[in-house]
């Protein structure tokens, strides 16, 4: 028989509200199949008057209803509705109106009421703590992170405060919710029994809002974390870089720079479609000339570029570039990424320095005039380890040179990186 | 002593109570009986059956005894007759003060 979907409009916890609208469907030729949280499925039958009635009940260890409680219920002549299995409660329906009612004691169904009401507040309770330490973590990655406001354009952690504030705009909903039930039960240890008729909304968006939203902001935190980084990730030679104009080291070293390079193998498996067989494809890779694209939702187009090469004198020369195209709605935060940039680059050379036993650097920071936008740069003491940072509109750079040219000479390339 | 501490026995609780003095007995006979002994005054639904039984099972004042098929028979313990007799004591006692208040004999000293 055909199934129909309808938006749950009530929460569990309004026991009079699920029983009324329950009542109310059937006097519409729609029955019972399942009672969920978002959509409940009913039965098209004859309109019939019955009456539905909830009953909380403490499972066995395997999760089952207690076989007791189903047998006083049949045996009374109660029909089992469906079993709200998250909820922990079973609907019972009879359509005998002589039928007595499943609770003739006031206080002993708030004493069956009290036990779930005092178990979903815990896991309420259970719910805020997880997301006090969910919120803990976030704030302790930015915290010890060298680079926080980066990590925030940058990573997944939008998307994980994004959900933090859903969930904690629900929470007075949710709240809201359980006090229904305390009402019920304070009513009923007043020696009150329940309202069998009870207004109910006609509808709720809450729940589906609130199901969509959550279901949402974490298959996007999956696929960010997970999915997302997977999407780029190879290197590829340099002459495939058409994100940017490139900064080259053989124009920053001059004549004397020889190329150099490293290839390396890489071993990728790939099923063919149609025979069903694995592919062992084997590439290779230059490792000290290669440009590498990194895409999170926040930030989809990132790179990162290597160049690497020699001179007769002084040997090894390197350049890395990493580059940011942020989002619109978050250009203004350019200029100060690119300066944190340029810190931890500094006090990265730093640390290199102090673990090898060699004497502190020291740096002269520059911030030439450029016109628009932004340029700094940090040279050490013995000149070999530069770094310039750029940013203008929603663009942002960081330049590492190990080498025997000057970046100073290279502004205009610099600048033209994030033009 | 058994009761002290948990207060007056209700109604329901009472008559449930009672219904097992005599040997074991399963749902549906202890609803009958307290139907009949009561001439209809108490009638205890399903829900609140099942809530008795489980708090007096926790209380130790009955046992499950038997699950035969369908059929799910208790039966009362020592502690649950002890339960039982206080607070038949001190329904006596409630008639003994109002009769006695309301200057009518009383032949239950």
């Amino acid at each position: 028989m055909k199934e129909i979907f309808k938006l749950t409009p009530v929460s569990i916890y309004d026991i009079q509200g699920v029983e009324s609208w329950l009542q109310d469907m059937a006097l519409r030729g729609l029955h019972l199949v399942r009672f969920r949280p978002l959509f409940s499925t009913f039965q098209e039958g004859p309109a019939k008057r019955v009456r539905y009635r909830v009953e909380p009940y403490q499972p066995r260890l395997n999760g089952d209803a207690p076989a007791p409680l189903l047998e006083l219920y049949r045996d009374s002549g109660w029909a089992l509705a469906d079993e709200a299995y998250q909820n922990r409660v079973l609907i019972f329906r009879s359509e005998d109106p002589n039928l007595p009612e499943p609770h003739t004691d006031p206080l002993l169904h708030a004493h069956a009421l009290e036990r779930w009401y005092r178990k979903e507040v815990r896991k309420f309770i259970l719910r805020i703590a997880l997301f006090l330490v969910w919120v803990f973590l976030m704030a302790a990655l930015l915290i010890i992170s060298t680079t926080p406001l980066l990590l925030m354009v940058t990573s997944s952690l939008p998307i994980a405060g994004l959900l933090a504030l859903f969930w904690m705009l629900s929470f007075p909903a949710h709240w809201a919710n359980l006090r229904e039930l305390s009402r019920a039960i304070r009513r009923l240890e007043q020696g009150q029994e329940l309202d069998r008729r009870s207004a109910y909304p006609r509808r709720s968006l809450f729940s589906l809002v609130d199901f969509s939203v959550s279901l949402l902001l974490l298959i996007l935190l999956f696929a960010d974390s997970w999915i997302i980084p997977q999407v780029g990730g190879h290197r590829r030679p340099l002459t495939e870089l058409d994100a940017f104009p490139l900064l080259s080291l053989a124009q920053v070293e001059g004549e004397d720079y020889q190329y150099e390079e490293h290839f390396i193998p890489e071993v990728d498996f790939r099923r063919d479609p149609g025979t069903g067989e694995v592919e062992v494809q084997v590439s290779y890779s230059d490792y000290k000339n290669f440009c590498r694209a990194h895409h999170t939702l926040t930030c989809w187009n990132q790179w990162e570029v290597v160049q690497s090469g020699s001179d007769s004198e002084e040997g090894m020369t390197r350049m890395e570039i990493w580059w940011f195209d942020l989002p619109a709605p978050l250009a203004f935060l350019s200029v100060p990424v690119a300066r944190e940039l340029l810190h931890v680059s500094m006090a990265l050379e730093e640390e290199v320095w102090w673990t090898s036993g060699g004497a502190p650097v020291s740096w002269t920071v520059e911030t030439p005039q450029t016109g628009s936008g932004w340029l700094e740069m940090a040279k050490s003491g013995d000149g070999y380890f530069q770094t310039a940072a750029v940013a203008l509109g929603d663009k942002a750079a960081l330049v590492q040179y190990t080498g025997q040219g000057e970046l100073e000479a290279h502004l205009e390339e610099i600048m033209n990186m994030v033009r | 002593m058994p009761g002290r501490d948990r207060g007056p026995l209700t109604e329901p609780m009472y008559y449930v109570l009672m219904s097992f003095l005599r040997g074991e007995m399963c749902g549906t006979e202890i609803t009958e009986f307290v139907a009949r002994k009561t001439g209809g005054r108490v009638r205890l639904g399903p829900g609140t059956l099942y809530t008795l039984l489980s708090k007096f099972q926790q209380e130790k004042l009955i046992r499950e005894t038997q699950v035969d098929g369908r059929r799910r028979t208790y039966q009362i313990t020592s502690r649950g007759r002890a339960a039982f007799l206080e607070e038949m004591e001190r329904l006596r006692a409630c008639l003994r003060d109002g009769e006695e208040q309301a200057g009518q004999p009383s032949d239950r000293r």
